[in-house]
This record gives C-alpha cells, structure tokens and sequence, in this order.
C-alpha cells in the first residue's frame, strides 16, 4: 500500500521539476529514493528550554547529512520536515505560525480529527490504535492555550463553550529527518553522526525506524504481507515549474494526472488557485530575503515560507501479518464449508487478493482474471472501474485499493464517469513511505516482532487531500452502497462484502493494522530551511 | 314505582325512550361527528343557547389543562349521591383534592394492575367459554367489570337489588343526565341512601369480621377495603368510616359503569373495519397486549364514552387567545370539551379517519387531561382489552344474524350487541 | 406519503441569548441520556415524535441582526399533527425556549403573549405553526418514504444478512448453489413471518396526483415566466409594422451581442474553468424548451383571441390572426430581453465584491466541529446576506422559485446531478428577504459534501446561492463562483451557526443506503422473479 518509487522505474515516464524550483524543492517530494533500499526514520524532540530556541541545529545538520534538493540524484539523501510544535519551539514568527494551515496547527491528535482519522472516539482510544494509545505525536497545545485572544466568557450572547481535550503521548516529535542510504553500514555511521552533531543543540533523537525497501527486478517492493506496493501514485502535471523525466512537456495524464499545486505549495492546485502556504514576516535583518525566500504576491511585507514545500502526513502503522493471512484462512475454510459446490476457487490468496483489491504481483483484478502488464512490464494503473467493473465483482466495491483511489467507480452511470474521475483526483496524495522491521518467516506463525508501514504522504490541502480519503473512503461505513464496513486492511474488525454472482460472499476481517503515532509535518523548501537555520 | 321495586329492578338501564322525538335524537346523534366535523372548520369555539362547545383538539386540550379557570360541575349531584361528603372528584385544584386523591392512590395501587388484567381476561373467558358459541357483549363487560371491581374495592351484591343497576343509575344522574330528569332523580333519591347504607353496612361486618394479623374479614381478603380499615386502625388521615363510604360509594357509581359501554362500542368499530377486526385478533392471539391494547384504544376513538366533557368557567377566560378563532368564555358558563371531536381533528390527529392502531398517546383524550384525568384511567387502560381478548382469540368470531349483531343503544349506554364464534 | 420540510425563525432578546443555548444544549443532554430501559440515544423522540425525520436547532449569531432561534423540521405528513407530537414530547422546554424569543410586532403579538404567560398551560404549538416559513427551495433525498418505511426496511436487510449468515449454520448454505430465483423464493419465506408487510404492495411513493400537479405547477410557471418576458415584445408590436419590428428587434441583438462577446472574459485573477457549458446545456435541453414553448402557444394564442373579440368586437375568425401575430411576435422578443437581462447582470458582476477571507470565530468553529462526524450524517444551517439591486432581486426570486418546481419533478430518486447524499435541504428567504437561509441534512462530512458540489455541481450550486453578499466571483450566473473552491468552503464555514440540537431517526442510513433497502424490499415483496430480475437484485444483498 505505500513507497512507490517513482525514481526507480526508469522505463516508465516519469516527471521533474524546472528551475528554479527543482533545487528549492526537497529531494523526496520528487522521488522516494528508490535506489537507496535502506534508511532510517529519526524523530527529534528540542529539548531547550522555552522561549530560547533557534535554528543553529540545522546548520551542524547540514554538515553531517545535508537535506536532498529535487535537482538530481544523490548516491545518500535525506529529508526534513518539522511539526507546529517544533516551528514554535525555534521561534518562528507568531505570525508566521498562525499562517499555516488549519490541521497543520492544530495537529493530528486534536480529539475532532482523531474521530475522524478513526483513532479515537469519545475520550477511548479505538482497536485500530496501539495498546495503551500511541506512543509519539507533536504533542501540539490546545488552540485554546495557544489563542492570544482567549474566550472571557462575559458575554451575555454566548454561551460558555467546553474545552478539547488535550491528547498527548509519552514522546513528543518536533522534528522528523528520513535518512535514506545505500546500505545498513552506512546509514547506521551516518545516524551516529546526526546524533553527535545534533547533542550539543539540545536535539535528540527520541524515536527512530529503520526503514526498508526491498525492489525486486522491476522496480516492485512488496510490502509485510507480500503484496506487489506502492503502485498507484498522482501524476502531476504544470507547464511552468515540471517538465517529463526526457525534458518534453508533460500532458494531464487522464486517469491519474493532478495538478502539481496538489503536492507542492505555490502551485496551481485543484481548485484553480495556488496552494495557500505559510507566510512570514520581513524583519530588520532581512533574513527573510537572504534565505532567498520570495516576497508575497498578496501579503505586503511578507515573504512566501510554503513556496516548494509541502505537508507531509505521517502514520506510523503496525501491521499483524499472521493475523492477516490466519484469518483469511479461516474465512476461506468457512466459506468451503458453506458453500462446498461453488467455493473451488475460494483459498486463502483469493481472498487476500480481494481484500487488497490487485494480485500478488500488483495487477488489479478484474472480472474473470486480472488486468494485464502495460506496455512497460509494470501493472498497468491507467485503468478505470465504471465501464470495466462498475459493480466491483472483479475488484471488490470495498478493497484497499478501491477504496483507497476510486477514481470513477461511485460514478451511478456511465455518464458520469468522467465527472466523478475528476472529483476523486481532487483527493489525491502523493505516498513516500516505507516498511519497518523486519520480514516474517511464516506468514502464518506470529513472532512477536514489531513491524509495520512507516505511512508518509504528500499533499498541500490535509484536510481535502489525506484526511478526506482517510475518512471519507477508507473508512467510511457507507462507501459505495456498502454497509457497515470499513477498510478490510486499515479499518477496525468487521466485515467486507465481496461480491459475485449470483450472491455475495462475506467475510468477517480483523484488526490487521494499529497506529502506533502520527502527525502532520511541514517539509520545507530549501530557502525556507535556510531561513529556519536563521532564527 | 314505589321504593322496594325501585330498588329491587334488575333493569340495568331506564327504558329506552320511544317515538318519533326520540328518532331524532338517534339521527342527531349519528349526524354528531359531521356537525363536529363542520364546527370544527367554521365555528371552533360555538355557543349554543348558553353552552359554549370546544371542538379543536387544541381548545378541548386547554379547557382541560386550565383548571385554574374551569371546573368540574360535579359537586351538586355529587352531594345528592354522598349524602354531603365532600369527594375528590368535585373538587378545584385544593389541598383538600390532593389529600383526598392521596387516600385513594395509597389504597389503590400500581402494583393492582397485572392481577387486575389477569382477572379481567379470565373472567371473560369464563363467561365466553360458558356461553359456547353466542354471547351478547354489554352484558359480557358488565359481568366481568362489576364482579371484579366489586370484588376489588370489596363491595359485595346488596341482598335485594342489583349492583350493576344501582350504580349504573347514580352514574347517568350524575354524569348523563343534562336534562335533569324529575324521574330519574326520584329514582335515585331512593337508590343513593340505599347504596351508602349498603356500603356503611359492609364496612361494619369487615371490622367486626376480622381484624387479627393486619388482614380484614374474610379470611384475610386483601382488598380496597380492607387496606383502607387497616390505614383507619393506624390512625391514618382520610380514612373515617364516612370518608371509606363516600370513597367506595363513588368507585363504585364512576368506574364500573364505564366499560360496559366504551367496550362493546369498541368492538362495534372493530367489526365494522374486517383489516383492523383481523389485526386485533392476532395480537390476541400473539399475546401482544400492548398491541391489542393499540386496536381497542383506537377503535374507541371512532366512538367513544362520550361526545365531551362538561365545564364550568370560574373566571372569565379567552379561549385560543391570540388566534383568530379566540372566544371569551363569561365567568359561570358552561362549556363543552368535545373531546370526541378533538381526537378527529386532522389539525393534530394525523389521517383521523384511518384505522390506526399505532398513534402515539397523545391523540387520545379518552380520559380527560391533566387535572381531572380518569382515576381508573389506569386499571382501564389495564384491563379493558383484555375483556375483548378471549372472544378476539376464537376463530371465526363475527356478527349475530340480524338486529342484535349490530350494537344498539340506549341514550348514552350501549345496550345490546350479539357476536357469534365458531 | 408526502414529506414536508419547514423551519420556524424567531428573533431572540440578545440579552436571553446565552440563556437559549443552555436550554437547547440541556434538552439535548436530556434526549442523548437514554431514558431506563432504551438502549437508543433519543428513543424518546423516536417513539413520541414518529414522524419526524430530521430536525435541528440553532441559534444564528450575526453581525447585522440580533441572534436569530430557528427550529428546523422535516417530517412526514402535514403539519398539524407533526406540531402536535412536538408538543407532547416537549412543548414546556419549548415554552421556556419561547421566553427568550422577542414578541412579535404584528398579530402574532397576543398569541406570543398567551403562551409565555406565566404559568401558561396553552399549547406552544399554534404559535410555531404561526410563525413557520415555508421554504423557497427544498429537496428530499428519498422521496416519499416515511420514516417507519425507512425503519422497516433497514431491519429487513439486516435480517436477510444475518438469515444468509446463519441458516443452517453448520452445514452448507441453503442459499448457496440454488438459482438467483430460487434463492429469493426461499428468502422470501424465511423472511415472511416476521415481515408481513412482505405480503402486500408498497405504498406508491409519489402518487400519481401529486406527480401530475407538481409538473403542471413547472409548466404554468414556465408559461407566465415566458409571458412576462414577452410582454414588452407584446406591447411593441401592437404600434409598429412587423418588418421594423423585427428590424428593431435584429439590430439591437446583434448590438448587445456585440458588447457581451467583449465582456465575456473573467476578470483578471478570478477565472475558475468549471465542467458546465450553459450553450451546450441549452442545446441539451432544447426539447424541454420547445416543449415549454408550445405550452405557452396552446395557451397563450386562445386566449390572446378571446381577448381580441372581446375588446374589438372581432369575430373568432377575424381574430385569431392578428392574436398568433401579437403571441409570435411577442416570443420574438425574448432572445432580446434575455440578452439585455445577461448583459445587466454582467455589469453588475463585474462590480461585485467579493469575500477572500470571510472571518470565522474560533469559538463556533469548534463548537461546531466538536458535533460533527460522530454518524454516518451530518447538519449544517447557514445564513448569508443577500445582494440588493432590483434586477437581482427578481432573478433570486424567480430563480428559486422555478428551482423549486424543477427540482420536484425532476429529483425523484434522490439524486442531484450526480450525487445522492442530500437527506432533507432547503432554502428560505428571512428578515424580509434579506438574508437567505440554508439548512441540509446530508450523508459524510462537510468537507466532502462541500467538495462534492463544488466538483460536480458547481454550476447549479452558484445559481442558487451566487445571490449572497461575499459569494465567490461568478460570470453569466453560472460560471467560476462555487469553482473557487477553497475560497467557497470558506464563505460557507463563516456563513454557519452551531448546529446545537440535531436529531436523525436514522443514523446510520445514508440516502443511498436507504434506495438500496428500498430495492430490497421491493423485491422480496414480488412474490417471483425471473431468473435474470433475481440476478440483479441479488447484486444488491
């Protein structure tokens, strides 16, 4: 379900972006590394005291692993992107601050989202979420604490309001560098190097991953459970700021193209407009401008921060593997058994393959087979559900992936297909994560390691882009005339209805995935990380 | 008629009146949810001569809930059925009432309710299952209403006369009675002394009967009665041996006369309509008692005890104030709750002439509202349906051949309604 | 049976406002608290108020006006009783709402005073029925299905789910193997005893009448809107010869023609290239509009005669001709009026002023988050100014009005456009019509309800509410405004109010949902069905 490497799948067209973006951008929001199989995901937490801060940190960064640009490759690249909490703790700007998106802000553990993202639910921590509730967050303060304008409450025309409930976890994260290298040797010495750089600025490493990514021949890594991952990504298209990997313009693919304002902040995005970002204010010294931050088209005095950089979503997710594949396996012996004429076909694969909506090998299913390599070798994703599948007895109505992406497939007719492709490509993030821990034996026998998808997502818009597919797709009880059932992969136990003719099978599916922390990050552009290195 | 055959006639109702004067007033009768229907829609508050006439659910509501502005007119004849002791029933909203309403819910409980459905239904089938194939119902109800709420309250048959006659008179004195009649108050002149002397009587042999171990007479009989006794030896308030007459005199004369009419009515309407007949027979048989209680409930509404209630206003009091149909109502008037146009007014009661055996409560005013609601609203609401049950339950339960299988009255009281089964 | 939708305005002293919201936040409480014995969340309602679908209350603060209380309802059958179930289930909490309301300056003063009266034992109910406003605009997502149906058939799907679960539960599936038709025959019997209803017809769900007078009501509106339009062509014609007249009518087209193929382009920096192409829709719709045109004929042309030897004394032979000349040359004028009209409004747009960042406090914002996403449904109402001008006026009231009849014959199934998540909407004219009120009840998040509009039916969505003070550039009525999306989601959040009490009978049914269970039970109602019927209905289980 995740880290598609576009980088690495040479053969297929692939796009990049024109000066002068290309060298402010970061190096992930363009490629996923695919060349480098190994890293680490290293969560920071600024341990000086309030009130002093500062961005000194990041230049003993630069020294020991520079942030990537998007200009070209690198044979060891890293990643950087920071919390709401962690900007505040350097110091950035009140105004700048409040100028961030409203999730961004307000992070991914206040308790209306938490609802929503399916975590947590009237003051419980949900199944899907680790025993005892997750362990890392920015730890965000409540809007309430942060508000300057508090709520006095002596005021006859409004009633008094509760307040939110502060959620916080034992960790907190101001920071989060990916480090992606050739080897584990090397990412190992280069992790020691962050830490010792970073030690004597107060910033420590409080969490850490070690991040994989296995590809195979053709460019395919396979996720915990075996499954073909990370194949179906947006294509973005601009005529200003991205050309193709060959240097020719790139056309709106028509299946999966989106407007690169969707990724990247400044950019026209889906609503026609550029992708609002965050703003600072110009200062005496200038900083703003010798970081090389651009002035604001519309706010006078201050400097565009977001231009080239993005949000970044991300969850870290345990997955039960033998969980997964026993249950489907008892699910498979029970529908035998039901049904013992007409089940031949049912096994434990055939299932795992509905529930995640493609074959092992990443084809998508169709009715009476599976959709055949395009023209590279590669699963074709340039396909669509209405005129194939419009009922979903090939690819079920409720699997990972149609659920996930569904590009034209709530369209009622056919007529409508095409307004409803365009609808959900308004919803499109761009996924950059990778799995941790390490691979299991017998995918039947649980051994009783952690491991799971580090899930980390791109986008511009959090609340229409990630947390509208989390919520309104994948979790959503009534996708697509379905009825109370959620992402047979994602979701909390229940059930998953697959159809075929002349009656649907149902299957009762587990909790295979837990959140174990999560947050929203700011990736910066490079002039905005200098400007940081400033305060 | 001189005193002992007064006294001693087992006709439960006055003759019915004959001839052509009395023809008409039948078809007026039949014509009463029309004219409602129409003074309704026109004239929703209307006077007639000096009685005003409520008809809107919304007004007959208000009459009843503004007790502070209207009262019951019952005192006058209340007084002539008592002998003078005062009752609850007569009174505005006093702490006389209350205590007096107190006396009579400490004696006549909640927890009465489930063996008085149970009696009620077994007491019916009873009587059906002795009647073997053919039964008429006004006697049916009767039967099993004053056995036992006789046995209930713990008044037993007087030695000469009838139970059922005697209260059933006093009843239309007191509430059936607006034209006053000079002969049915000669009637009753005799009855009521005969009536409280016959309770006086019992309440005498109950104390000198028993008394040992908390329990009154009879072999320790749990009764009205006797729980009253037993508060009267704690020296409870309320409890006199005048006051435990009065009481018992007026249970007797206002609750058992009533189901014999709304009942056998109720099954009228349910026979006229086969889906709803059918419905109400498989809740019967289902044991669905709320169900069942659902059907006999809204069969009650197409006719029910009465076409109102009366009022007199204490004050002067605007009627609907505030909307174009207000109606000042002069201190002293009488008016007319109409509360069987109210449950047919399509402003509140949806699709009034549908058969529906769901409504929710408040469309029924079956029971008056508020201050002066029924006190046996709740043993009727207990046991009612389930004296139609047992002949819901047998199969094939339909119409005697000709005249007596429809349900014919007299005056206010059902009298006469024969259904066969089998 | 038929459903109806109103809401009930009422001022508020501002300085019971506060008082207000405790009253409406506290009878929530009340009905969430599950009463002994009731496993449900307002079962109270449920088994009191058994008509009601949705209902809302919310207190609209605003900068222009005092807080305004309105009380939202859609429920089945007429209003009378629906008032009258209200009234048992809480009308004393609606008294002591009703004390915080101002008195009313016009009649309804005295009823005010009746039912707030100290110790008042009137019923509550005429007044709300006196103070109701019908809505402008309204849409019922599915038509016709009253709340028990609804009920009834989502306990038969999940019956038929858990009887294809469990019977025989050990052995192989009764239902597996067995022909589609086979399969509901047997399901149908299982499922009989408990649903009898199963036995009998489903209740039409627009009866014929009412469809038939909701399609006369669009054509009577289409044949006056056509000839009021034509009027002035009407009057004309009568003093000029036919040649000029066209002459005239020709030149100045082509005139305005001219000036509005140069005012075309969007202003700078608020283009927003929607899907919705107005010329192809026309075209799309140009049986419709020829149909419409031929109403207005049959009518319009008998009755120009009539009028013609009446007044001229002509008999029906003499008259008929110089009335088709007055009707026909009279339609000739439209394109020209329409085109004046467009070229108007253009003016006027191109000077409107529109809201970037409309503010929205903190405070409400949360408070109204705080109740979101909790069911499959959410509540929103919001209130917006409404631009002045008279030529607006007339397009917002006409508008809205024919939206209105159009939306009742053509969005029977629940879908608009392309989306089927609408339960209960609708739209009211408030404070004179100056302020338009907007209330839905609709399936998923707003976000997503916003973003659906805003992808799929920006066009009707920026007809409907392009009126509002702060509305998102538009061009010829249709085009950019709701395509702003962002800048869009953001007017509608400041146009909010908390939606304080809300009520849904059934939370977890999507309209969607709701047609499937609907399809089911249609089915299984059918005592057998071919082999290829029972296919495709079993695609639905």
């Amino acid at each position: 379900m995740d880290a598609r490497p576009v980088a690495t799948a040479p053969r297929r067209p692939s796009w990049k972006l024109k000066p002068p973006h290309d060298a402010n951008t970061q190096g992930l929001v363009v490629s996923g590394f695919g060349s480098l199989p190994t890293g680490r995901a290293l969560f920071l937490e600024f341990g000086w005291p309030e009130g002093t801060g500062g961005g000194a940190w990041l230049n003993a960064l630069e020294a020991v692993a520079p942030v990537t640009d998007a200009d070209d490759p690198e044979a060891k690249t890293a990643a950087l992107a920071f919390t709401w909490s962690g900007l505040r703790a350097m110091g950035l700007d009140r105004r700048a601050l409040d100028s961030f998106s409203r999730p961004f802000r307000e992070g991914m553990f206040q308790e209306d989202r938490l609802r929503r993202l399916g975590d947590r639910r009237g003051g419980e921590w949900l199944d899907t979420v680790i025993d005892g509730g997750p362990r890392w967050s920015a730890n965000t303060p409540r809007r309430e604490e942060v508000t300057a304008e508090a709520w006095t409450g002596a005021d006859l025309m409004e009633s008094a309001p509760a307040g939110d409930e502060q959620v916080t976890t034992p960790i907190t994260v101001h920071a989060l560098l990916l480090l992606y290298d050739a080897n584990e040797a090397e990412a190992e010495e280069r992790c020691k190097a962050v830490e010792a750089a970073l030690a004597p600025h107060e910033v420590r490493v409080v969490h850490r991953l070690p991040l994989l990514l296995d590809p195979d021949g053709k460019g395919i890594s396979r996720d915990h459970y075996g499954f073909a991952d990370g194949l179906s990504q947006p294509i973005p298209y601009d005529e200003a700021a991205l050309v193709g990997s060959d240097g020719k313009p790139v056309e709106k693919n028509p299946c999966n193209g989106v407007p690169l304002g969707e990724i990247l902040i400044g950019h026209t995005n889906g609503h026609r407009e550029k992708a609002q970002g965050p703003i600072v204010p110009d200062d005496p010294d200038g900083r703003p401008a010798a970081a090389g931050l651009m002035p604001h088209a519309s706010a006078e005095g201050f400097f565009d921060l977001g231009l080239d950089g993005s949000y970044m979503v991300v969850r870290e997710l345990n997955q039960d593997v033998a969980a997964f594949w026993k249950s489907l396996q008892a699910n498979a012996e029970r529908i035998r058994k039901r049904d013992p004429q007409h089940s031949g076909h049912v096994d434990t694969i055939w299932l795992a393959e509905r529930v995640i909506g493609r074959s092992t090998d990443g084809h998508l299913l169709c009715p009476g087979g599976y959709l055949p390599p395009d023209g590279y070798g590669m699963p074709d994703n340039d396909y669509l559900f209405q005129a194939r599948d419009p009922h979903g007895i090939g690819c079920p109505a409720g699997s990972h992936v149609r659920r996930a992406n569904p590009r034209d497939a709530l369209a009622p007719t056919a007529k409508e297909a095409q307004s409803l492709l365009d609808a959900a490509n308004n919803h499109r993030i761009l996924r950059r994560g990778r799995k941790y821990g390490p691979k299991i034996a017998d995918p039947y026998q649980d051994d009783g390691k952690e491991r799971g998808l580090l899930f980390v997502c791109l986008n511009t818009d959090i609340a229409r882009q990630f947390e509208f597919v989390q919520q309104t797709w994948l979790l959503n009880q009534n996708f697509a005339t379905l009825y109370d059932e959620t992402d047979p992969l994602l979701g909390p136990a229940g059930r998953m209805t697959i159809r075929e003719q002349p009656l649907r099978r149902i299957v009762d599916v587990e909790t295979f995935v837990k959140m174990a922390g999560g947050e929203y990050f700011f990736l910066p552009s490079l002039s905005a990380l200098r400007y940081l290195a400033m305060l | 008629m001189h005193e002992a055959s007064i006294l001693a006639s087992r006709n439960v109702l006055r003759p019915s009146p004959r001839g052509l004067k009395a023809w008409f007033a039948r078809r007026l009768v039949g014509l009463m949810p029309f004219a409602f229907r129409l003074m309704r829609r026109f004239k929703p508050i209307a006077k007639m001569g000096s009685l005003y006439i409520a008809t809107r659910h919304d007004d007959v509501r208000e009459l009843f809930a503004t007790d502070t502005a209207f009262a019951v007119p019952y005192k006058a004849k209340l007084d002539v059925i008592t002998g003078g002791q005062p009752f609850f029933l007569g009174m505005g909203d006093t702490p006389d009432y209350r205590s007096g309403l107190k006396a009579m819910q400490d004696v006549v409980r909640a927890d009465d309710l489930p063996v008085l459905a149970q009696g009620a239904e077994q007491r019916a089938e009873a009587l059906v299952q002795a009647a073997g194939g053919r039964i008429e119902v006004v006697g049916l109800v009767r039967d099993v209403t004053f056995g036992l709420l006789g046995d209930y309250f713990g008044v037993p048959e007087p030695a000469a006369g009838s139970l059922q006659m005697w209260a059933t008179r006093l009843f239309e004195f007191q509430f059936a009675d607006s034209g006053d009649s000079p002969e049915l108050r000669a009637q009753v002149d005799v009855i009521a002394p005969a009536m409280r002397a016959h309770v006086a009587a019992e309440i005498e042999r109950r104390r000198s009967a028993g008394g040992a171990g908390g329990a009154w007479g009879d072999g320790g009989k749990d009764d009205v009665l006797a729980r009253c006794l037993a508060l009267q030896a704690a020296s409870e308030p309320g409890y006199s041996d005048g006051e435990i007459r009065t009481a018992l005199v007026c249970m007797m004369v206002g609750g058992p006369p009533q189901p014999p009419m709304v009942v056998p009515q109720a099954l009228e309407q349910l026979l006229r309509r086969p889906a709803a007949l059918s419905g109400a027979q498989a809740a019967a048989r289902d044991g669905g008692d709320e169900a069942l209680r659902g059907y006999v409930w809204e069969a009650m509404r197409f006719d029910p005890l009465a076409p109102g209630l009366p009022r007199v206003a204490t004050r002067t009091w605007t009627l609907a104030q505030g909307t174009k149909r207000a109606r000042e109502i002069p201190a002293g008037a009488t008016v007319l709750a109409a509360f069987a146009s109210a449950m047919m007014d399509e402003r509140r009661v949806p699709d009034p002439h549908t058969f529906d055996p769901r409504r929710t409560p408040h469309q029924y005013i079956h029971f008056g509202h508020r201050l002066h609601e029924c006190f046996g609203r709740h043993i009727n609401g207990a046991t009612l349906h389930r004296m139609l049950k047992p002949l819901l339950r047998r199969e094939g339960l339909r119409r005697a051949h000709g005249r007596e299988g429809r349900l014919s009255k007299n005056g206010p009281f059902a009298e006469r309604l024969v259904v066969e089964w089998g | 049976m038929r459903q109806t939708t109103l809401s009930v305005p009422l001022e508020v002293k501002p300085e019971s406002s506060a008082r207000l919201t405790d009253l409406i936040e506290a009878l929530r409480q009340r009905e969430e608290t599950p009463p002994l014995g009731h496993p449900q969340e307002y079962a109270r309602i449920m088994r009191d108020v058994p008509s009601l679908h949705f209902m809302s209350m919310s207190v609209f603060p605003s900068h222009d006006y005092d807080p305004l209380f309105i009380l939202e309802a859609n429920f089945d059958g007429p209003s009378g009783a629906f008032w009258g179930q209200i009234e048992a289930a809480f009308g004393e909490d609606l008294r002591a709402m009703l004390r915080c309301c101002k008195r009313p300056l016009d009649r309804d003063g005295p009823l005010y005073d009746a039912v707030t009266a100290p110790d008042s034992r009137l019923a509550v109910a005429p007044y709300f029925e006196a103070r109701t406003m019908r809505p402008s605009v309204f849409h019922h997502g599915n038509r016709g299905m009253t709340r028990d149906r609804i009920l009834d058939e989502a306990a038969l799907f999940l019956a038929i789910r858990d009887e294809l679960h469990e019977a025989d539960s050990d052995g192989p599936s009764p239902y597996r193997g067995a022909s589609a038709a086979e399969a509901h025959q047997k399901l149908r019997a299982a499922l009989l005893p408990a649903f009898p209803w199963l036995d009998h017809r489903a209740p039409k769900r627009i009866p014929l009448t009412e469809r038939a007078t909701d399609i006369v009501r669009l054509l009577l509106f289409a044949v006056a809107a056509v000839f009021i339009v034509s009027l002035p062509g009407i009057i004309l014609q009568a003093f000029m010869r036919t040649d000029r007249y066209l002459i005239a009518l020709i030149g100045l087209m082509i005139a305005i023609v001219v000036l509005l193929f140069l005012k075309r382009k969007p202003l700078p920096g608020t283009e927003a290239p929607g899907k919705f192409r107005p010329i192809a829709f026309l075209l799309r719709h140009s049986l419709l509009i020829v149909l419409m045109l031929g109403a207005y004929l049959l009518i319009a042309v008998p009755v120009a005669t009539g009028l013609h030897m009446l007044f001229r004394g002509l008999g029906a032979e003499a008259a008929w001709q110089p009335a088709l000349r007055a009707v026909l040359l009279g339609l000739a004028f439209i394109p020209l009026a329409l085109l004046a009209l467009v070229l108007r409004l253009r003016y006027l747009e191109r000077r409107d002023s529109w809201h970037d960042a409309p503010h929205t406090d903190e405070q409400s914002l949360r408070e109204m988050v705080r109740r979101e996403d909790w069911i499959a449904q959410n509540h929103m109402g919001s209130i917006v100014l409404i631009k002045p001008g008279v030529l607006r006026s007339i397009i917002i009231h006409a508008g809205h009005l024919g939206l209105g009849l159009l939306l009742r014959v053509k969005a029977t199934d629940g879908y608009l456009g392309s989306m089927r998540t609408v339960h209960f909407a609708h739209w009211a004219f408030l404070n004179n019509h100056s302020r338009l009120l907007f209330f839905s009840n609709f399936d998923h998040s707003w976000d997503s309800y916003l973003d659906d509009f805003i992808e799929k039916a920006h066009a009707g969505l920026t007809l409907a509410w392009g009126c509002g003070v702060g509305f998102p550039p538009t061009r010829f009525l249709v085009l950019d405004g709701a395509s702003h999306g962002r800048m869009f989601k953001a007017w509608a959040l400041a146009s909010r109010a908390v939606s304080r009490f809300w009520y849904s009978a059934y939370k977890d049914l999507t309209v969607d949902q709701i047609e499937r269970n609907a399809r089911i039970a249609t089915g299984l109602r059918r005592k057998s069905m071919t082999e290829k019927e029972a296919g495709r209905w079993m695609l639905d289980l």
